[in-house]
């Protein structure tokens, strides 16, 4: 299961980026709302949902005509758990739902005549003739539906006396009212013998309502694997290798499509990153601005897709699947709810490390014990990796901490900026930048990507030299000590 | 001239030209229902070949009124027609009635069918009461029968729109149940025609409004500065309530202020407040959203404001129902005379019941 707070997750921007995967109909968009989450003993469902969507990103690449023809019949699917639900209950159907089950049986069969749409991906359409052939009684193949005369010799008998009645009320306006009352005994038979029509036809509908779910069933999990399907053509995302239980996780080139957009958008770039995890605890050091948060955040996000069945943003991932994906940014705006930022963190790590004894997980944690006295943080933090370093899971931090040596504790370094480099450009003068412009400036000599030291790094400094290429007040610079 | 004449009621609303028609009434118990299955009627001899797709903006149709318990006309449509009406209303027509699709539109009836007799009969009308949704399900129909002739009864309410600026015409009822005397009727209708045939701002404005609410829907607001543009886009929930709004954002060199929604006295009261409310041209949607009492136009009229629209309507016949809710009739041409009088616009008279 994810673990992670609203605050989180929307810091994650999970939902944002989820958008882009656009389920057409009601019932891909309620399996996609679902949010399943798969478990170590979901790895073969996993594969299999995987395979599907594999199968479907060829589809798509192969068949854009067929893609459009299976995108524009997913729309036009309805929600008919209550119409099913209602047939189950003997409860009488109006037209309208009668029209809705129509649609829906001649909807599946168009789906299933798509070519190559359902190959090799697992899933199977069955179309419901018997449905067509009672709904279309006349075997016209129309799209529209109402009680055909042909469900009942009475009904058809009745409207006929109608028609001509209404035929002499034309003729004859002056004994409309005579005609009006004729008339009105004839529709009272007719509406009895339509609710009869009704009776029968629901009667004869009741037992395909289990096949009848089924398909509907299948159309949302196909509409929601080919959503994935088109996101991991949109992100050129690949179909993940799931690994065993310990083995190391390996992210090449991931990244967090959002942000990337962002930063294109304003005329920045993004720079994907590379990371092997191992069983244990990882330490990420970098410099200020040196984009830790982001990373964090990016690598969250891709384990989170894995674990929800989704190819994640970046050129290859291997995972073992974990019991929980966890992430915490920031606990300084929980105090609305009464808690101290700091107890507010202890409680979620004192659940963490709980389910950590119980679970194999997965968890991310960006600064931790940042708002606490940095003798105590330190070591809450080295015990942190030491509790992660004995069990089986994987602990992910960003810290500006000094941390623990040892076995399955690994270091890993945002390259960041050289010093001498900082020193030239912060050296200088701002002349007429602005802010953001200032901003701009670090970021496009910052290097990103990550490497792995080989034991606690230094701690990476420059946070003076760039709060001073900001413009902070030279006076109060000069009281740092 | 008694609009049971089909052929010069036809002729009068130039029906074969139209391609979309609401009928609105001054209130209550016009007549609106009643005029509505004449020229159902009227176009069926007229253009028999073509089909016609009929609906209304709320429910109507019904046959006891929701509110007062009266026993209402009903809405007889011909085999063939097209009608768009809530789920629920579907069942209180005696019309045997084909559902060609559900439009996705919902009303308080349920979804808005859009449905093709296939006998003749009665149908109750529901449809929606939101101006885009017309718009919406209008495309839908003509999805349908691209050249239908679209009726609509309409309302002329703050709540909803009437129809007008989303049809190409209206045509306005007004009874004896809607005044005490022929001469109050006479000025009601007057004053709703006045404001039916408002005239339109500039093509190139009304490019620039219709645009603007395009691109911000939650727009309630334009202020134009001169012929160059839009100088402000004001964005709220409501026009009412938010009058302090509009009114802070004035300045005195704007032109136009355009207003999508109910023009109510009130909300005009609120930006006569405003010194820089002067010497400008305020436009509505169309002439169905002007609700302005006379002390509040005479208010406008001092202060130099004039009152255009963003579409303008036809409004090529008034039809005047002589029947009081008690059912007494006044003298027909009594009546037609009064009003007649008044206006510019042909008027005629509701004549012998349709069934």
């Amino acid at each position: 299961m994810l673990i992670m707070s609203r605050q989180d997750r929307e810091r994650l921007n999970l939902t944002e980026v989820l958008l882009a995967c656009d389920c057409r109909s009601p019932q891909g968009r309620r399996l996609k709302a679902a949010h399943r989450y798969y478990g170590p003993g979901e790895q073969e469902a996993l594969e299999k949902e995987f395979l599907t969507i594999e199968k479907l990103v060829d589809f798509c690449h192969r068949h854009p005509k067929e893609l459009q023809d299976a995108l524009s019949l997913f729309m036009h699917f309805r929600d008919l758990r209550g119409t099913i639900a209602g047939l189950e209950k003997r409860r009488l159907l109006d037209v309208t739902e009668l029209f809705e089950i129509k649609q829906a049986a001649r909807l599946l069969k168009k789906l299933s005549e798509i070519p190559y749409l359902l190959e090799k991906t697992g899933l199977t359409i069955k179309p419901l003739k018997e449905i067509e052939s009672l709904l279309d009684p006349k075997g016209q193949g129309t799209s529209g539906f109402y009680l055909y005369d042909e469900y009942s010799e009475k009904l058809a008998t009745l409207r006929q006396e109608r028609a001509v009645l209404e035929q002499q009320m034309e003729k004859r306006p002056e004994e409309a009212e005579k005609i009006l009352a004729l008339r009105a005994e004839i529709i009272k038979s007719e509406e009895r013998e339509e609710t009869r029509v009704r009776r029968m036809l629901c009667d004869a509908l009741t037992p395909f309502t289990s096949s009848l779910s089924e398909n509907l069933e299948t159309v949302g999990q196909l509409d929601f694997s080919l959503a994935k399907a088109r996101l991991a053509i949109h992100w050129g995302a690949p179909k993940p290798d799931i690994l065993k239980k310990g083995e190391t996780i390996i992210l090449e080139q991931f990244f967090h499509p959002l942000i990337e957009e962002q930063l294109i958008m304003r005329g920045s770039s993004y720079e994907r990153q590379t990371v092997a995890i191992a069983k244990g605890a990882t330490v990420l050091s970098g410099p200020n601005m040196g984009g830790k948060s982001v990373t964090l955040k990016a690598l969250t996000l891709s384990m989170a897709l894995i674990h929800m069945g989704y190819f994640p943003p970046c050129d290859y991932a291997a995972t073992p699947l974990f019991d929980s994906v966890s992430y915490s940014s920031d606990h300084f705006d929980t105090t609305k709810k009464g808690l101290s930022s700091f107890a507010s963190e202890i409680v979620w790590l004192r659940d963490e490390v709980a389910r950590q004894k119980e679970q194999y997980g997965f968890c991310v944690i960006d600064e931790p014990c940042r708002g606490t006295n940095p003798e105590e943080a330190k070591a809450l933090v080295g015990a942190l990796c030491r509790f992660f370093a004995k069990g089986t899971g994987c602990l992910v931090i960003a810290t500006h901490y000094p941390t623990p040596e040892g076995s399955a504790i690994a270091h890993l370094r945002i390259r960041g900026i050289a010093e001498e480099v900082l020193l030239s450009v912060t050296g200088g003068t701002r002349g007429q930048l602005t802010d953001e412009e200032a901003i701009r400036r670090i970021e496009s000599l910052m290097d990103y990507s990550i490497e792995t030291v080989e034991e606690a790094a230094p701690i990476p400094k420059g946070a003076l030299k760039l709060s001073e290429w900001l413009g902070m007040d030279r006076d109060f610079l000069a009281l740092v000590e | 001239m008694s609009v049971s004449e089909p052929i010069r009621l036809a002729e009068q609303l130039n029906l074969k030209a139209l391609s979309s028609i609401a009928i609105v009434g001054l209130g209550k118990d016009a007549g609106k229902t009643t005029v509505l299955n004449h020229i159902m009627r009227a176009a069926e001899q007229e253009m028999p070949k073509r089909s016609l797709a009929i609906t209304s903006i709320g429910r109507d149709g019904e046959q006891e009124d929701v509110v007062t318990g009266n026993v209402k006309p009903r809405v007889y449509v011909k085999k063939g027609q097209l009608v768009a009406t809530a789920r629920r209303s579907i069942m209180r027509g005696d019309a045997s009635l084909e559902v060609l699709s559900l439009s996705g539109i919902r009303t308080a009836e349920g979804e808005v069918a859009i449905l093709r007799a296939r006998s003749n009969g009665f149908v109750e009308l529901a449809g929606p009461s939101i101006a885009s949704d017309i718009r919406a399900l209008e495309a839908q129909l003509r999805k349908i029968s691209p050249d239908c002739l679209m009726l609509v009864d309409g309302a002329l309410s703050r709540t909803s729109p009437a129809g007008g600026g989303l049809t190409e015409a209206v045509v306005l009822v007004g009874g004896m149940a809607n005044a005490s005397s022929i001469e109050e009727l006479a000025h009601k209708i007057k004053k709703q025609v006045i404001n039916l045939t408002r005239s339109a701002l500039d093509q190139d404005l009304r490019t620039l409004a219709s645009d603007a609410f395009c691109d911000h829907p939650k727009a309630r607001a334009l202020i134009f500065n001169g012929p160059g543009g839009i100088r402000r886009i004001l964005e709220m929930p409501a026009l009412i309530g938010h009058g302090e709004e509009i009114k802070k954002a004035l300045l005195p060199d704007d032109t136009v202020l355009v207003l999508r929604g109910a023009m109510t006295s009130r909300v005009v009261s609120e930006l006569l407040d405003s010194e820089h409310f002067e010497k400008i041209k305020l436009a509505a949607e169309d002439g169905t959203r002007y609700f302005i009492d006379d002390k509040t136009m005479k208010r406008l009229a001092e202060r130099d404001v004039t009152l255009w629209v963003l579409h303008p309507l036809l409004l090529p016949l008034v039809i005047v129902n002589p029947k009081a809710e008690d059912g007494h009739a006044v003298d027909v041409d009594s009546l037609i005379h009064a009003v007649s009088s008044e206006i510019a616009v042909p008027v005629a008279h509701l004549g012998a019941s349709g069934w």
